[in-house]
């Protein structure tokens, strides 16, 4: 269990993480979700002691991080896979970590059957290409069998096998009863892997629930509705505050109120509707909902990419694009 | 508290508990079986394993040493060579055991660079956020870093002393210059002492690499301060030399060294200048430890 609680970070003026408070809980996959520059790197980086915070704490077990004897048994921790030593082979690298966390040496032997680097054990990191780097990241993370695993990004740079082998092993190791914290930009790849969304933007908390209730939220799902006397339904349904714009066909689109809300206003008024369909949006077009308004590299893509008529509508999600897809620090 | 585990849903449920029915058993109590604290040895045997895995600390070595060993046996041929036409004051003033140190200095810039690496090693490609995520007693691997580096120093500094005095005696003997039985007290505390102190400037140079973050200012910082007064030190007015460059590390573990072989306006008396390298290490060890606890990894 590890509890961040009211958690901030300040740099210079710049409020990278803003008051973050969640939980997370063994036995699930979390995705942490939020586009580039949104605090997640800092915010993994707070939970394991590596950066001080402003103002709050995250606790693991009820501990600081830094006061866990031997942290490596508890919380496995992959922030750049980039990081380990270039000169240095594989399992001698892994050998130094478990000696220095007091992790038994057959562990070494271990995590590289786990992650699949039998072959090139004994080959200098250096030369490793950045999955086979991600793979040797998430190696370290589980040398001490911890039972909370937070992960950066582990997917960035890995081949659709590489993906789909990081995620069974991420459910496998959640079905364990391990918490598992993997942070993405990248929502395809967490629909199918977790259980639970956190969502940040610009350093704030914008969602934390189960990816159906994240998915089914106001936040990006809607309702479709038609109706012979749309304008009058729309004018109801604003009054009850939900947000309504009309498509290309007639049919008018709510956000903010579930099918039987919006079938029940209109049978209040004696409405009639020819058609009624919740529309569950899907978890990109939910993330790209929530986190519009914090997008900080918006003029990248250009203020008309992802404006409010361009987001919410079903058609294809990935025309829309996720600004910048490159690599966080 | 809102991570309910009891909302997940069906579909993911069932997914999870069909994945593998091997690990289907829930294990006891998982994340919260924590070991006890590895000890500072652990920490000390990563350092070292990581350091000896690699190359380039065995080119330092090997460099610094052959080096060391060369400069000696070229100093003792150049005055083996020329040693029938010396007067005999010349001669007398001779110390056949203490001048081929002089190889020392060489051996001791390459393991000045031994020391910066093994700091700022850390912080080449963001290894520092591994090791203290690891280990996050961050004065712990400080230490442990201190204690490998002072190590290989005497190690390194140990064998190529012993090298070059061989060279030398071998070299000497051969153009037929008289050498002292070992056993003669001066010289031997100017070797022993001159290896004991070796791990001086190393252990400057990886408080500083842990303080910069990088190899070049640590590096620059370190050989500045252990040539600028051997190269200006003459130049300056007597009271310069015993009131500032005296205190500097290099004229205070001169001091230590060779005090008692021939006087000087910057040598300290032996306990001031053992004080005064103790201070230095001190200053710059605490001052890494004080960065390293203070700032973010």
């Amino acid at each position: 269990m590890i509890e961040v609680r009211n958690l901030s970070k300040r740099y210079g003026d710049r409020l990278a993480v803003d008051d973050l408070t969640f939980d997370l809980a063994p036995g699930e996959v979390t995705g942490f979700l939020g586009p580039n520059g949104s605090g997640k790197s800092t915010t993994l980086a707070m939970i394991v002691g590596l950066v001080r915070p402003t103002a709050g704490a995250a606790r693991v077990h009820g501990r600081s991080y830094r006061d866990i004897p031997a942290p490596v048994h508890e919380v496995g921790v992959l922030l750049d896979a980039r990081a380990a030593p270039g000169a240095l082979r594989a399992r001698r690298y892994l050998a130094c970590l478990a000696r220095a966390g007091g992790v038994a040496t057959h562990r070494v032997e271990e995590v590289i059957d786990m992650v699949g680097l039998g072959a090139v054990a004994d080959r200098r990191i250096g030369g490793f290409s950045l999955g086979m780097a991600q793979r040797l990241g998430i190696a370290a993370a589980l040398l001490g069998d911890p039972g909370t695993l937070l992960l950066d990004e582990p997917v960035n740079g890995l081949d659709p096998e590489g993906i789909s082998w990081v995620r069974t092993l991420l459910r496998r190791l959640a079905g364990e009863g391990r918490t598992i914290v993997v942070s993405s930009h990248l929502m395809s790849e967490m629909e199918d892997t977790a259980d639970r969304v956190v969502v940040v933007g610009r350093g704030r908390l914008l969602a934390n629930a189960s990816v159906a209730e994240f998915t089914g939220s106001g936040l990006g799902g809607r309702v479709r509705v038609i109706s012979p006397r749309a304008e009058e339904l729309a004018a109801l349904l604003r009054d009850a505050g939900a947000a309504v714009h009309r498509d290309g066909s007639g049919a008018v689109l709510v956000t903010g109120l579930s099918a039987a809300g919006v079938g029940d206003l209109a049978a209040a008024r004696s409405i009639a509707v020819h058609e009624l369909v919740q529309r569950r949006a899907s978890l990109e077009e939910a993330y790209l909902a929530a986190t519009r308004d914090a997008v900080e590299h918006r003029a990248a893509t250009g203020p008309g990419a992802v404006g409010p008529a361009a987001v919410p509508s079903a058609g294809s999600p990935a025309a829309v694009g996720i600004p910048d897809r490159g690599e966080e620090r | 508290m809102n991570a309910d585990a009891t909302t997940r849903q069906p579909g993911r449920t069932d997914r999870t508990s069909t994945q593998d029915t091997a690990s289907a058993v829930p294990r006891p109590a998982i994340g919260s079986r924590g070991g006890s604290r590895p000890p500072l040895t652990a920490t000390l045997a990563a350092e070292w394993m990581r350091l000896r895995s690699i190359r380039s600390t065995w080119v330092l070595v090997a460099v610094g040493t052959v080096l060391g060993i060369a400069v000696a046996a070229l100093l003792a041929v150049a005055v083996g060579a020329t040693w029938d036409g010396w007067s005999a004051a010349d001669r007398a003033e001779f110390d056949p055991v203490v001048a081929p140190l002089v190889g020392t200095v060489f051996t001791g810039v390459l393991v000045v660079v031994l020391g910066v690496k093994v700091g700022a090693s850390e912080y080449h490609g963001g290894l520092a956020r591994v090791t203290f995520a690891v280990t996050p007693r961050r004065g712990r691997v400080l230490a442990a870093k201190c204690l490998l580096v002072t190590l290989m120093s005497w190690a390194v500094m140990g064998v190529a002393t012993v090298g070059i005095a061989v060279a030398a005696r071998l070299v000497f003997g051969a153009y037929g210059v008289p050498m002292p039985g070992f056993g003669e007290a001066g010289a031997l505390r100017a070797v022993a002492t001159s290896v004991a102190t070796s791990p001086l400037f190393p252990l400057l140079g990886l408080a500083l690499a842990m303080m910069f973050r990088s190899a070049a200012g640590a590096i620059s910082a370190v050989l500045g301060l252990l040539f600028a007064p051997a190269v200006l030190g003459g130049l300056l007015p007597v009271w310069w030399q015993r009131n500032v460059l005296a205190y500097l590390p290099t004229a205070a573990s001169d001091s230590i060294c060779f005090s008692h072989l021939e006087p000087s306006p910057q040598y300290l008396p032996i306990g001031a200048a053992i004080l005064v390298v103790a201070g230095w290490l001190a200053l710059s060890i605490g001052a890494a430890q004080y960065s390293l606890t203070t700032r973010d990894a």
